[in-house]
């Protein structure tokens, strides 16, 4: 993502307010841009459109979180290796070829989400009407998420930020248009199919602006056609995990660390929303929620200016390496790990002045920890993106599961022991010990990195 | 194991999967002793490469090891202490003129364990690499430096990790890598080690390496001292060791080798075969016999060809030898032939028996940029055929350091004005070519020299 990071600071230095509100809706649209989305949505139906869900407000959240949830959990180790094979393609200039990848791997992923969501949206018993749409719609809304977070993970490499923020701003206005539509004549199935139908228009209005992006120079030749990727999309993506096994499972264990202890008590503690198998613990859910948005500062500090420096400084060490004397390249290291304690720092002192000021405002226990813990999150996910710059992904890996290990050990002790720990504590803890982990390895592995480097091969 | 003699004869880029003396040599030792068991290791560039011997009934094995491939280890020192210690040792093998602790490192290393990622990713490796690199080259890219010592010791990493097969005697028919593995065979297995050579590995990668563009500054230096401390283990760990002619020898002493370890026993060839009867054939022919390679020097041949057919119009040029090892380079000869307008008086024969030329031959002319004793200059003498040749390895000695018919590499002046005299003195070269072929009977006969390698290996075999 460090691409879109150069674009938005360019905008950040031409100075004034507008650039900066301009940087800071796009780099939240970029980070966290589904999430963000289904966030704002609902609140906007909450707020504009309260009829719509007159009575099914909790199978509604219910719906849209649940599949969120089991999106990133069951794919969310895929968006790693395809990002890494993202930029394979597009570093060789194979824009065709990513942009067939994209569309290649959709297709498969959307299948598969068809048939895992189908049987549990069957599973509802559900007792309003249209209760058929709605299954419908929840199977929708399921498969397009899992598509729209392949497809922004696409966009984030291109750049265009101004676009992006359009069509999500296009998608919102459509969701709550459809929503309003929708749900007059199918009432909370309408609503759900309709938010659905904003997403899938996300979706499209993305695959168009890709397919904008590129543009063949030449007609395909036979040998072209043969190695593209995009006619074997799922073979050679096996392939690819075969070979990048610990970035996959770097990706799948941050995830499962994201969402294990919300299952956990959602089992533990959760109220089930009548007639599903959906159980909701709001006490947590909610302040999980809304600590998450708290990590947008920092998430934007990071796209902008951590990653960023980073990228720079690690394109000058590994320049130096290629072509520098020993002590040049011992300079360039130096130079990258300065840069690395830096910003990470400085991106601390923000979201912790975010985290700190929060904190004081607010009174709920859970909710302070869960600030703190996401202070710590954000950590992580920096530390993890520069493992990943520098091809540490077993390292990754290992910081990966210390969160997932921690956060559903901690979670099950705060469950059977009867609120000894407050919920939010194993997220924490988890986040805290994968973040020191983290810099521990960070630190070794940028001091062996031409070793590394080198000798790999 | 049989009760037979059991020999392994180690070699590299040779027989038998290219032609050429050293090929021909081997072939014709193993053949003519049929009572001993030979077992082949040979060390190759590519996998695969087709057999241009077939192999004799008493080759009992061969196994080929690829000298650029990296093997899995199938075991692995004893210790952690232990296999630090070869780092060490691997790291500073070269940097020193004795390699005594070549021994310790065949030692702490088993057979089937590869030190290619431990020489480099151990802390110990890494900063001896990074070390030398400051000590000797800082002001090269670091990167360059690496991979230049990773890929010069990658292939030492090869040699020492691969198994040899179970014999009495190992006979290594270079130094080099052959000579290491030959090297490493002899500690490993406590058996006697046994080294010909029939140029000087050393100073041909030598020559080699000053006319590479590719290689340069401290990298020469690196390459230069890597295979002279080839030689130098290997003339500190054989038993006995042999040159062709008497000037190599001295310059095996010259890098290490015990002088009462050294002997010569020159070539020899069949002379039954060679010795045939003449069967003039109107005209002047000049013959070269060898491969259209590079080292063979074929484009001076042609030019040489050039200068003569301006001053003696009716001569006819052959050249015998196999054409398809390097199939760029024959095509160059041949434009350089048709450039030159000489094609209706040189040709290419292809593979052929060159008893049928030497039959009529007038002169045999060699012009190679490197030889060591050639044989066909023997072979020539036995049919009567004089011979006119470049300066190089043994070739002086053979032609009695004879000015008029030696020149230097490349000289195509000089040895047209050589293949003049022989065209323009008949009577002399009669008495010439009769004094030459009774040399070749009494110092080269192939039954004299297989007799005493049966000598040397009864006697190796029988002391070890």
């Amino acid at each position: 993502m460090a691409g879109i990071g150069f674009e938005l600071r360019k905008v950040i230095n031409k100075g004034g307010l507008g650039s900066f509100f301009q940087i800071a809706m796009s780099g939240a649209m970029i980070v966290a841009g589904p999430w963000l989305l289904s966030i704002i949505t609902i609140t906007a139906i909450q707020t504009f459109l309260t009829q719509a869900l007159d009575g099914g407000l909790e199978l509604f959240m219910g719906v849209v979180i649940y599949c969120y949830a089991f999106s990133l959990f069951i794919f969310g180790g895929f968006h790693y290796l395809f990002t890494r094979r993202m930029s394979d393609l597009l570093y060789k200039k194979k824009e065709g070829q990513a942009f067939g990848y994209v569309l290649g791997l959709m297709i498969p992923v959307g299948i598969i989400s068809v048939l895992l969501s189908l049987p549990a949206a069957l599973m509802l018993d559900l007792n309003i009407a249209n209760a058929a749409v709605f299954r419908a719609a929840a199977v929708l809304i399921f498969t397009v998420v899992n598509c729209l977070w392949i497809i922004m993970l696409y966009v984030s490499v291109l750049k265009w930020y101004i676009k992006i923020l359009i069509v999500y701003s296009a998608g919102l206005g459509s969701s709550l248009l459809f929503i309003y539509l929708l749900s007059k004549p199918l009432g909370l199935a309408g609503a759900m199919l309709g938010f659905a139908a904003g997403h899938l228009l996300i979706v499209l209005l993305l695959i168009i602006l890709c397919r904008t992006a590129w543009k063949p120079e030449k007609p395909a030749q036979p040998e072209d056609i043969e190695s593209l990727e995009g006619f074997h999309p799922l073979r050679n993506f096996l392939r690819y995990l075969s070979k990048h096994r610990c970035l996959f499972g770097a990706g799948l264990l941050y995830y499962w660390g994201i969402w294990i202890d919300k299952l956990i008590f959602w089992q533990f503690f959760g109220e089930k929303v009548s007639g599903t198998f959906i159980s909701l613990f709001a006490a947590y859910d909610i302040p999980v929620y809304l600590a998450n948005l708290t990590m947008i500062p920092g998430l934007v500090f990071f796209v902008v200016y951590s990653e960023t420096e980073f990228y720079t400084a690690l394109k000058k060490f590994l320049f130096k390496l290629s072509k520098g004397r020993y002590t040049d390249i011992v300079k360039a290291r130096y130079n990258l790990r300065r840069v690395t304690v830096t910003s990470i720092k400085e991106q601390c002192v923000l979201q912790g002045a975010v985290t700190i000021i929060i904190i004081i405002l607010v009174e709920s226990l859970i909710m302070k920890i869960t600030l703190i813990a996401v202070f710590f999150h954000l950590l992580l996910l920096t530390l993890l993106n520069y493992l990943f710059y520098i091809e540490q992904y077993s390292d990754a890996f290992i910081c990966s599961a210390v969160f997932f290990c921690v956060n559903a050990v901690f979670a099950l002790i705060t469950s059977l022991s009867g609120h000894i720990l407050p919920p939010g504590f194993s997220y924490m803890l988890s986040a805290a010990g994968a973040a020191l982990a983290a810099i521990l390895l960070l630190r070794k592995d940028i001091s062996t990195l031409e070793r590394h480097i080198l000798t790999k091969n | 194991m049989s009760s037979r003699p059991r020999v392994c004869i180690i070699l590299e880029g040779s027989y038998p999967f290219i032609t050429g003396g050293v090929s021909a040599w081997t072939h014709d030792l193993i053949i003519n002793l049929p009572e001993i068991d030979f077992v082949l290791f040979t060390i190759s560039p590519e996998a695969d490469m087709e057999l241009r011997y077939e192999l004799p009934e008493n080759v009992v094995e061969h196994c080929d090891i690829i000298l650029n491939k990296h093997y899995e280890s199938t075991a692995k020192p004893s210790s952690k202490k232990k296999l630090l210690k070869a780092v060490s040792i691997a790291h500073d093998l070269f940097k020193s003129n004795s390699h005594g602790n070549f021994e310790e490192l065949i030692n702490l290393i088993p057979e089937g364990f590869y030190l290619y990622d431990a020489a480099v990713r151990t802390d110990t490796g890494w900063k001896m690499i990074v070390e030398a690199n400051q000590k000797h080259n800082p002001m090269y890219a670091f990167t360059d430096y690496y991979w230049a010592w990773k890929s010069a010791h990658d292939m030492l990493f090869t040699i020492i990790g691969s198994s040899l097969p179970e014999a009495d005697i190992y006979h290594a028919i270079s130094t080099g890598f052959a000579g290491i593995a030959a090297a490493a065979a002899k500690i490993r297995k406590n058996k006697p080690l046994i080294l010909t050579e029939h140029g000087l590995y050393h100073k041909e990668r030598e020559m080699e390496i000053r006319k590479s563009d590719m290689i340069r500054g401290y990298q020469r230096d690196m390459w230069t001292r890597l295979y002279n401390g080839f030689s130098r283990i290997c003339y500190s760990q054989a038993d006995r060791i042999i040159s062709l002619f008497e000037e190599n020898r001295r310059k095996q002493h010259e890098l290490g080798a015990n002088p009462a370890m050294t002997e010569v026993i020159p070539n020899g060839i069949d002379l039954p075969r060679f010795c045939i009867e003449r069967e003039e054939k109107e005209g002047f022919h000049v013959g070269l016999v060898g491969r259209v390679v590079p080292i063979k020097d074929i484009k001076t041949y042609i030019s040489t060809a050039k200068i003569v057919l301006e001053r003696i119009p009716g001569a006819i040029f052959y050249c015998i030898g196999p054409t398809d090892e390097d199939p760029g380079y024959y095509r160059d000869c041949e434009m350089l032939v048709k450039s030159l307008k000489i094609e209706d008086r040189f040709i290419f024969t292809g593979r052929q028996n060159v008893l049928d030329y030497y039959k009529f031959l007038d002169v045999l002319l060699l012009t190679s940029v490197r030889e060591a004793q050639p044989l066909v200059i023997l072979e020539g003498y036995c049919g009567g055929v004089p011979a006119v040749a470049t300066s190089v390895g043994n070739i002086p000695e053979m032609l009695d350091y004879d000015d008029r018919f030696l020149a230097p590499s490349k000289d195509s002046e000089k040895l047209a004005e050589c293949i003049q005299f022989v065209h323009d003195n008949p009577g002399e070269m009669k008495s010439i070519n009769e004094a030459n072929k009774q040399k070749a009977i009494t110092f080269y006969n192939k039954i004299d020299l297989h007799k005493k390698y049966l000598q040397i290996y009864t006697e190796t075999a029988g002391g070890a």
